[in-house]
């Protein structure tokens, strides 16, 4: 019996054992298919490591023998196989998109040339060509070349000089910046020059054709300059407009200048500029500058008239003082009917009243250009938009206020310079900010954040996955972090929203989004000192990490200050944009004495855009106001025009007039009225029998001496032909005569000029000729030289003066 | 006498008791095995084929070599798509799409198989491109694997 048991059992064991085995075999078969399963994730991830160590550069791209010569660096670590080109021709339309084959192995750090010359394609030098290499490994480069008709290229002409006397010459130099957005390399730059366009009897002259007469290759942010010369002949006030555009360039992408016709050469010949005071140059008469001069006009208002601005300037508080410009009475005037501007230079308060002085160890970003941000109040420099691969991008009008910004795609960002107006440390701190945050992004987004190198102190706003803004800051490595962060609200919505961040103490915090109080806060340890090495906006560090997908703008950052809630509801509905300030303007008809008699046109709350002063409240813009009239307008001589502006909201803004210094451009504020008939007299009264005396303003830079022989007041009569001159007596006190010049005239300075009574035939005695009382267009001529050798020659049109 | 004829009996019973045990155990032990070969053998294919798709899906690869509108304004797009995995892979569906506006345009493809370093170009028709300024551009092959761009109009 028990042998028979031993038997079953045997027969069992023979069971189990096939059993077993096969469980064996099974997961045996199961960890080798698991091995062969995870050498294929090896496999496949060592594939997308060396994809992206594979990187190479296209360097050089030319057109040799009708076909394309590209050469390609391998900036990469690793081989690589170039098995594609594509090649599209943007300029003609029918030519179908190509590829070509290549097989082109590349070793690091290795540059190879003459890509493109095996293929069977001919290119021409005037067509623009967008191609494509691509690896074996699926990585690719694009290139453009030669086409400047996809986007506008930055051209400037600069005419050197813009003003020479008749049959003078001027240099035209033209530049081209390849400024273009898509690493396009252009080709084969020929600038073409216009026909010049003349007013009057001007004429022209090529003396020397464009050199050099091409480029062969303008390379992204690269420029290249062209010059021409011509000889300018004409009469004064005359000029030539020369206009350059490219071959093959974009329709309406030129650059102009203006040569105008004059007896002026200071830049050329004497390099020191003389300004008359109290005097207008060649101005159009249409242009009625606002004069700091209050003589003779009702209460106490300012001036207005065809007349260059004569003093060091002005400064007017357009909020305080609501300034009335009058024009002078004595003349009568019709003016046709047309457009009416104001080109107003001022600059915007950097902030509302109640921040107003609050503009140090801080930084302001409005971002008004396409290029690194500059800080408005000069404290911080140095920062950058990203990489090249990582730039924001600029959108001129996508502000909260109409002004410009910059768009975030999740990895973009911008870094600031850290410096000691930025650089957080101990509290108080605040940062503002507009932001449009792209609905349906997941994840945690930063928009501000400043930290150490390696990450373990910092300051840091976002938007976490939750769609709530937060607040975050830690002041030391292993401590607890203080918090702030809102709740119950998506702010993820496409919408503008205003944030700003305070700090008020080293470990506490509140958030207001939109000027109002959101947070729920937790308070956290450390030592309160927050050190911090970089600043990023729109992402967490240069890596990107927790990119933001939106619109920044309007970033202001208080490094020892903590704005209270007051502040922050002013600082919400400050308008940054188009309408930082709304100003109602009237252009009046009124008699002499200033009593409005007829309206001409009222703007009521026109908006006024936003100029940044930077640092020192400088005027560098000018914005203009417009309001077109439907009517002619006719000015009796007992008559004046009156220019009111009238402050009503937005920040303090101030204007800047009267500043001999400001001659280019923004140029002083002025009223420009349509076609006019006759001039506005203007406030220049001149005594016919007896001596009168001019001022005269030295730039410099050097000291300047003015002769007898050519320097002379003339007068012609507004009427008749009548004619009238005045012979140079004086200077500041002591003769000048046909055997003595004046004194010496240093730079900066004001010089007395006494002329003799006008007569006809002009003399510095007697009362033969004398010039009888009437309107008559005076002019002054002056003659000299000047310390560096050079000589003086000017003419200054005074407009319309009164002789009594 | 009573007593011999007893054991004889009685062994030939255990006899025939133990042979109809022992056929017992070898008819369910035979049972057992070949159910158990059975089943290991099923989900030894289920498993080997579970592998193998991972694995080949692993080994596709493939990029968008150029995307690209034929006319302006765009009504057709040309997608090619470049293999550059280890293995031939079978492109079954282009989607593009928009996301701010919810334009969706899925187009199956027929003979979408491209074998490894050879490209495909796959033309899409539709006359509403020109209005979206950027599309994102997905294809998807038969095994699942997807890649995908955005293109501007």
């Amino acid at each position: 019996m028990k042998y028979r048991r031993g038997l079953s059992s045997v027969i069992g064991m023979i069971f189990l054992v096939v059993v077993l085995s096969s469980v064996l075999g099974y997961f045996t078969y199961g960890i080798h298919l698991v091995e062969q399963v995870n050498d294929q994730v090896i496999s496949k991830g060592m594939e997308n490591i060396d994809k992206s160590r594979e990187d190479f550069e296209i360097t050089n791209i030319r057109i040799d023998s009708g076909k394309f010569n590209l050469t390609v660096f391998n900036t990469g670590e690793i081989p690589l196989n170039l098995t594609r080109f594509w090649i599209n021709n943007v300029t003609d339309s029918s030519w179908p998109l190509q590829n070509f084959t290549l097989n082109t192995i590349v070793t690091p750090k290795q540059i190879v040339t003459n890509i493109g010359q095996e293929t069977e394609l001919y290119a021409l030098d005037s067509q623009a060509y967008s191609m494509k290499l691509i690896t074996q490994r699926g990585n690719s480069k694009e290139i453009s070349i030669n086409s400047p008709n996809q986007e506008k290229l930055d051209l400037k002409l600069i005419a050197l000089p813009e003003t020479v006397p008749d049959k003078f010459r001027t240099t035209l130099l033209f530049t081209v910046t390849n400024n273009m957005t898509n690493q396009n390399t252009l080709l084969n730059i020929k600038p073409i020059m216009n026909t010049p366009q003349t007013t009057g009897t001007a004429t022209h002259m090529l003396i020397t054709s464009m050199v050099p007469t091409h480029v062969p290759i303008l390379r992204q942010g690269d420029a290249a300059s062209f010059i021409w010369i011509y000889e300018i002949s004409g009469s004064i006030g005359e000029s030539v407009t020369f206009t350059v555009s490219l071959e093959n360039g974009i329709s309406g992408n030129t650059a102009s200048a203006t040569v105008s016709i004059n007896d002026v050469l200071l830049a050329q010949q004497s390099t020191t500029a003389l300004t008359a005071t109290s005097v207008s140059g060649n101005t159009a008469k249409d242009l009625l500058f606002f004069h700091a001069e209050t003589e003779q006009t009702p209460n106490n208002a300012f001036q207005m008239y065809a007349g260059d601005p004569d003093i060091i300037g002005n400064t007017i508080s357009v909020e305080t003082d609501n300034p009335k410009f009058f024009t002078n009475n004595g003349t009568s005037v019709n003016i046709s009917q047309g457009v009416w501007n104001a080109s107003l230079t001022y600059f915007s308060a950097p902030f509302p009243d109640s921040l107003i002085d609050n503009n140090n160890n801080n930084m302001i970003f409005h971002f008004e250009l396409n290029s690194a941000p500059e800080d408005s109040t000069e404290n911080t420099s140095g920062h950058a938009l990203g990489s090249s691969s990582n730039r924001p991008t600029y959108q001129s009008t996508s502000g909260p206020h109409g002004s410009g910004a910059f768009s975030f795609d999740g990895s973009d960002y911008i870094e600031i310079n850290k410096e000691s107006e930025n650089d957080i440390h101990r509290s108080p701190d605040s940062t503002a900010l507009w932001f449009k945050a792209t609905d349906g992004i997941s994840g945690k987004q930063i928009l501000y954040r400043a930290t150490e190198n390696n990450n373990d102190e910092y300051y840091e706003i976002g938007i976490d996955s939750n769609d709530n803004v937060y607040f975050e800051f830690l002041t030391q490595k292993n401590k607890i972090p203080t918090k702030c962060i809102s709740s119950g609200f998506d702010y993820e919505n496409n919408n503008w929203q205003h944030l700003v961040a305070t700090r008020p103490t080293d470990q506490s915090c509140t958030l207001y989004i939109n000027a109002t109080s959101v947070n729920t806060s937790s308070v956290g340890t450390g030592d309160g000192d927050i050190n911090i090495d970089k600043i990023f906006i729109g992402a967490e560090d240069d890596n990107p990490n927790y990119g933001f997908n939106g619109i920044i703008d309007d970033v202001l950052h208080w490094d020892d200050y903590a704005l209270l809630s007051g502040e922050i509801s002013d600082l919400k509905n400050t308008n940054y944009g188009n309408a930082a300030h709304l100003v109602t303007f009237y252009i009046n008809k009124t008699d002499a004495n200033g009593i409005v008699e007829s309206n001409i046109a009222t703007s009521l709350n026109y908006p006024l855009k936003f100029l940044d002063g930077k640092k020192d409240g400088d005027f560098l813009n000018s914005f203009n106001y417009s309001s077109a009239i439907g009517t002619g307008v006719s000015v009796t001589s007992t008559q004046r025009l009156v220019f009111d502006m009238q402050f009503q909201s937005g920040l303090d803004i101030d204007m800047r007039i009267d500043d001999m210094a400001i001659t280019q451009n923004p140029k002083n504020s002025f009223l420009q009225t349509p076609n006019l008939n006759s001039s506005f007299q203007s406030y220049i009264t001149i005594i016919g029998d007896q001596s009168n005396t001019l001022k005269m303003y030295s730039a410099g830079p050097d000291t300047v001496w003015i002769t007898f022989d050519n320097t002379r007041l003339t007068f012609s009569d507004t009427i008749s032909s009548n004619t009238y001159a005045s012979l140079l007596l004086q200077a500041n006190g002591t003769d000048v005569t046909s055997n003595k010049d004046s004194i010496a005239f240093p730079p900066f300075t004001t010089l007395n000029l006494t002329f003799s009574s006008a007569k006809n035939p002009p003399s510095t005695s007697g009362s033969v000729g004398v010039i009888p009382p009437g309107n008559y267009v005076m002019k002054m001529h002056l003659g000299g030289y000047d310390v560096a050798g050079g000589t003086i020659s000017k003419s200054i049109n005074f407009g319309t003066v009164l002789v009594e | 006498m009573k007593l011999k004829q007893s054991k004889h009996r009685r062994g030939l019973a255990t006899i025939i008791t133990s042979a109809i045990m022992m056929s017992a155990v070898c008819m369910m032990g035979s049972a057992g095995v070949v159910w158990s070969q059975s089943s290991l053998a099923t989900q030894q294919a289920d498993m080997t084929n579970t592998a193998s798709n991972y694995m080949n899906k692993l080994k596709e690869s493939m990029v968008f070599e150029y995307v690209y509108c034929t006319s302006d304004p765009c009504n057709q797009m040309n997608v090619v798509i470049t293999n550059i995995g280890d293995v031939g892979l079978d492109i079954d569906e282009i989607t593009v799409s928009e996301k701010m506006s919810g334009f969706n345009k899925i187009q199956l493809v027929n003979n979408g198989q491209i074998m490894p370093n050879d490209s495909l170009k796959i033309a899409i028709d539709d006359a509403s491109f020109s209005s979206y300024g950027v599309l994102d551009v997905m294809a998807k092959t038969s095994r699942g694997s997807i890649i995908q761009t955005q293109t501007s109009t």
